[in-house]
């Protein structure tokens, strides 16, 4: 079967678009095949900064053959007295191409009609691409489009080429005055090209010729085992995170890796400017040995080894110039202490109508003094939580910030240690606004965690307050990452503040605000619910968790692991069997407030089988040991059916009644201190074969 | 190669190449994107190629003089190519090698880099260039400019001479490039930067920079009323510089910062759409001369 094969070329794409311009291409693709009854065959991509690439080695030639129904006259128009077929059918079957001894009688709602059976020969392959790769190509998303030329075209960057062929033809048609061919071009220094593919088969062959390394597997191989040996070479380790790494490999079309040095002076800045300058500045890796930095780097060039010596004397020369500016940044800040530089915040906004970052650091003094209050912190803890909070934002007024603005926090409590602040302090302010991307952890530190839960609220608080929760897929202001944020330092610090009251006092420090709590609420909530699935609960014992009382996110997580252990282990069938049948019998209406009573046997074994698991339950839920009293619960499975068996629940006297219903009550009760059962979805499987 | 002479070989280039060689604008500007050659002419359907350098004020990045590698004013190279040629960043890498730059030997790269100018009401998408690691250009196709769509969009190609300079004769002071044989980059313009630092951030005249401000801006709207775009820009221009003036020497709060940028916005809006009206009024002159060329 032929070879399908698509390159379309463009303008450097940011390194950012690329991958997700793949995923999508490839599932077009398929999808595509599919509609037009081309197989489901095997796609592949390959993607450079210049080059998007889909492959489908195996296209059928041509459709497949479909039939069609399709109505001619009513019979006893088609055929005469005799059953000849009348001028009608002649015409009819004339018109659809059968003959007219195939036509078949059929009854419908409407009488007896005839019908050809019309057979649609399928298209050749070429015809069919030729339709639908043009609105393939147009129709892939970026972060962000722009225009260019004179042509109406939005897409990532300018289309400058089109590759289609299907085996050695060509698919011809144009996309924002661009016509499809068999010419690509090569790298644009070593082997520009324009080259022809004789052949889609070829078309490895000819960018390699091209000296692009296409697959961008392969150029990630590359560059890791490169970038790991020259590191070596030195005694080192390079630092290489995931997303630098797929950020070069997608910045180059010919890798080729080399090890620059820089003076060691240079040494004595601070570790994290100097990976700073290195890493998001220059896309460098760093070399350290022992956690201690190297005076190299490890740049990544886009081209082969030629005059290779000039690039990394060039490279050098720049991270100089740019490692002399940071210690020039650095150096200026100095001559004054951070808590000098507080003063300068009153001129920064914040987020426009929620004033400026002086008024958010009175903020988040205030939340911090309420965090302690309520954690009964010591009272070093506080006044170290309290200063952390009015000297975090410090920084944001230094000049190493403004030149890297990555560094916000971090520089912070650099200053803070170098100024004689408690250690504690400058932990906290140095921590606070971690976990900083998706890679990153959350603060490590109980001051810094909890300062960093102040930001979060007060930032969401505010920024929901007035209205702008993200919508779609723009968040502009961070707040889905703030508030999974906030979620994980809660969680793994096992922060016991119950929500509701963060979010509520967070929003006290806004005035004008008070009113917007259900807004905030229901944003949080909403995304509360989110991160708990992407921790991997399953939906519907989240839903049983949040469908009871609940108050910090710890208890949460808790009781969601709980429920999901114990739901896996044989006595869940026994504890749903208890609640599930008393749940469902079950009128609220006869609830009331008090203890159950119990007026003969078969209340009173009831009665006394809640009476003994009660306590431990109750001791186990205020220690958080919800899986085993989800167990004790569980005993309470024969007591129930014993009791369903000994009495009818529904009583005619209406105090019998009530009392059976207070009894039932009671045992629902209990469970519900945990997870709200009736929220899960139990499939008959689950609970055994009885 | 030096200064004077990289500015020689740029101009010699772009001229090849078709461009107008345009000469720096009068009224103080922050960007070569302000002289009108590139903020008026980028507007509407008339193609344009213009090259020229811009002698660019940033009273807040000024560090009298003793940062090597900052300035409070410097040199930009323009370049405006409108429509954008299919083939710019070719044209734009042959600029790089009539400077001597040996593409074969170095490493260039399009590392993404968009723009955006608030008191201009502009944007674009593109790239920084980097030459071995080294910004040296800002390459943007212009998608806004005064609040309008771009139709065609333009290519805006910005070197940065003094960055380029300095990589080019290795200096790590830009006051050591050489200008001119024996004269060096100091000698011309160090002085400007200490005096420019003492009067941006100790001596201007807060209260009589907010009185030219409005003075300004008013002048700009009587001469929009009177039909008198041109001059109403320079006006604009000048609103601007004094409003950087006023954010260097730290007096512009917050709030402030907004309403005074907003203004700057309004104005350059409406000096753009009138020009518009003015270029459309007189037949899109260069569009009809460029069909005469073609008929020819």
């Amino acid at each position: 079967m032929p070879r399908l094969l698509v390159e379309i070329g463009v303008e450097e794409m940011p390194a950012r678009f690329v991958l997700p311009a793949l995923e999508q291409l490839e599932a077009g693709l398929r999808a595509l095949l599919a509609e037009e009854g081309l197989g489901a065959g095997e796609v592949r991509t390959f993607g450079t900064p210049r080059r998007l690439v889909v492959i489908a080695p195996e296209v059928p030639e041509r459709q497949e053959d479909a039939v069609r129904e399709v109505r001619g006259p009513a019979v006893k128009v088609a055929y005469d007295v005799q059953g000849r077929p009348t001028q009608a059918a002649l015409g009819f079957a004339r018109s659809q191409g059968v003959a007219v001894d195939s036509l078949e009688r059929r009854s419908t709602e409407a009488g007896e009609y005839v019908f050809a059976r019309v057979r649609i020969p399928g298209r050749p392959t070429p015809e069919v691409l030729r339709e639908r790769l043009p609105r393939l190509i147009t129709g892939l998303s970026f972060p962000k489009t722009m225009r260019w030329g004179a042509h109406e075209l939005r897409y990532g960057r300018p289309l400058r080429w089109i590759v289609a062929m299907l085996d050695d033809q060509v698919i011809a048609f144009e996309v924002a005055g661009v016509r499809s061919g068999r010419t690509t071009r090569g790298h644009r220094v070593l082997n520009p090209g324009p080259h022809a593919i004789p052949h889609a088969a070829e078309y490895e062959r000819v960018v390699e010729e091209a000296r692009v390394v296409v697959d961008h597997r392969r150029r990630a191989a590359q560059i890791r085992e490169e970038v790991r040996r020259l590191a070596a070479e030195v005694g080192g380790e390079a630092i290489a995170p995931a997303s630098l790494l797929e950020e070069v490999t997608f910045l180059v079309e010919h890798p080729t890796p080399f090890r620059g040095a820089f003076d060691p002076d240079f040494l004595r800045l601070p570790r994290e400017i100097l990976i700073t300058v290195m890493q998001h500045h220059q896309r460098y890796f760093p070399v350290e040995r022992e956690g201690r930095l190297l005076p190299y780097f490890i740049a990544v060039r886009d081209g082969d080894e030629v005059g290779l010596e000039q690039v990394r004397e060039g490279n050098e020369w720049v991270l100089r110039a740019r490692l002399e500016d940071a210690r020039f940044f650095y150096e200026e800040d100095r001559k004054v202490p951070l808590a000098a530089r507080l003063e300068q915040l009153g001129d920064m906004v914040f987020v426009e109508r929620l004033g400026t970052v002086r008024e958010k650091v009175e903020r988040l003094r205030s939340l911090a003094a309420w965090l302690a209050a309520q954690l009964r912190l010591s009272e070093e803890e506080r006044t170290h939580l309290v200063r952390a909070a009015e000297l975090c934002k410090a920084d944001l007024a230094t000049h190493v910030v403004g030149e890297f603005p990555e560094l916000a926090g971090t520089v912070g409590g650099l200053y803070a240690r170098l100024d004689g602040e408690p250690e504690a302090v400058a932990e906290a302010i140095a921590e606070h606004l971690r976990p900083r991307t998706a890679e990153d952890t959350p603060p490590r530190s109980w001051l810094g965690a909890l300062l960093g839960i102040a930001d979060r609220a007060d930032t969401l608080a505010g920024c929901l307050g007035i209205g702008l929760a993200p919508t779609g897929s723009a968040d502009p202001y961070g707040l889905r990452r703030a508030a999974s944020s906030l979620f994980e330092i809660l969680c793994l610090h096992r922060v016991r503040i119950p929500l509701s009251a963060l979010i509520r006092r967070a929003l006290e420090g806004y005035p004008g605000l008070g009113d917007r709590l259900e807004e905030v609420w229901a944003f949080v909530l909403g995304r509360l619910r989110a991160w708990l699935l992407e921790r991997g609960y399953t939906h519907d014992a989240v839903e049983a968790v949040l469908g009871v009382p609940w108050s910090s996110v710890a208890d949460l997580v808790d009781r969601t692991e709980a429920l999901i252990r114990f739901r896996a282990t044989p006595a869940f069938a026994a504890l749903y069997e208890a609640f599930d049948r008393a749940h469902r019998i079950l009128d609220p209406a006869l609830l009331s407030d008090g203890e159950p009573v119990a007026q003969n046997e078969a209340e009173r074994d009831l009665l006394e089988a809640i009476r003994a698991v009660r306590p431990k339950v109750e001791a186990y839920v205020s220690s958080s040991r919800y899986e085993a009293a989800l167990a004790e619960l569980s005993g309470l499975r024969d007591p129930v059916a014993r009791f369903f068996d000994a009495v009818f629940v529904n009583d005619p006297d209406p105090e019998v009644r009530r009392r059976r219903h207070l009894l039932l009550g009671e045992v629902v009760r209990l469970v519900r201190g945990i997870a709200d059962l009736s929220r899960l979805a139990v499939a008959p499987g689950e609970l055994g074969a009885e | 190669m030096r200064f004077q002479e990289l500015i020689l070989a740029l101009d010699r280039y772009w001229a090849d190449y078709g461009c107008v060689i345009a000469q720096p604008y009068d009224v103080e500007v922050g960007a070569g994107t302000m002289h009108p050659a590139t903020f008026l002419r980028v507007l509407g359907p008339e193609p344009w190629k213009v090259a020229y350098v811009q002698f660019s004020r940033r009273p807040g990045d000024a560090r009298y003089g003793e940062n090597p590698n900052r300035l409070g004013a410097y040199y930009q190279y323009q370049v405006i190519l409108k429509p954008s040629p299919e083939d710019v960043q070719e044209v734009y890498l042959r600029s790089l090698e009539a400077l001597g730059i040996d593409l074969r030997t170095h490493d260039v790269r399009f590392v993404e880099d968009d723009w955006e100018s608030p008191t201009l009401g502009a944007w674009g998408l593109g790239w920084e260039v980097w030459l071995d690691g080294m910004e040296i250009t800002q390459f943007t196709y212009f998608q806004q400019c005064g609040g309008m769509d771009c139709r065609p969009v333009c290519a805006e190609i910005t070197y940065g001479l003094e960055r380029l300079c300095m990589y080019l004769q290795r200096k790590s002071s830009v006051f050591d490039l050489e200008w001119a044989p024996g004269i060096s980059y100091g000698e011309l313009r160090h002085r400007e930067e200490v005096e420019w630092s003492r009067y941006g951030f100790e001596r201007a005249d807060v209260q009589r920079l907010r009185t030219w401000f409005d003075a300004y801006e008013q002048e700009a709207s009587a001469a929009l009323e009177a039909g008198l775009v041109l001059p109403a820009y320079d006006y604009v221009l000048k609103c601007s510089h004094v409003f950087n003036l006023l954010d260097a020497r730290g007096a512009v709060g917050v709030q402030e910062r907004a309403s005074l940028m907003a203004r700057c916005r309004r104005l350059a809006r409406q000096v753009a759409e009138r020009y518009l009206a003015q270029r459309e009024a007189m037949g899109w002159p260069l569009l009809r001369e460029a069909a005469e060329v073609r008929g020819a």
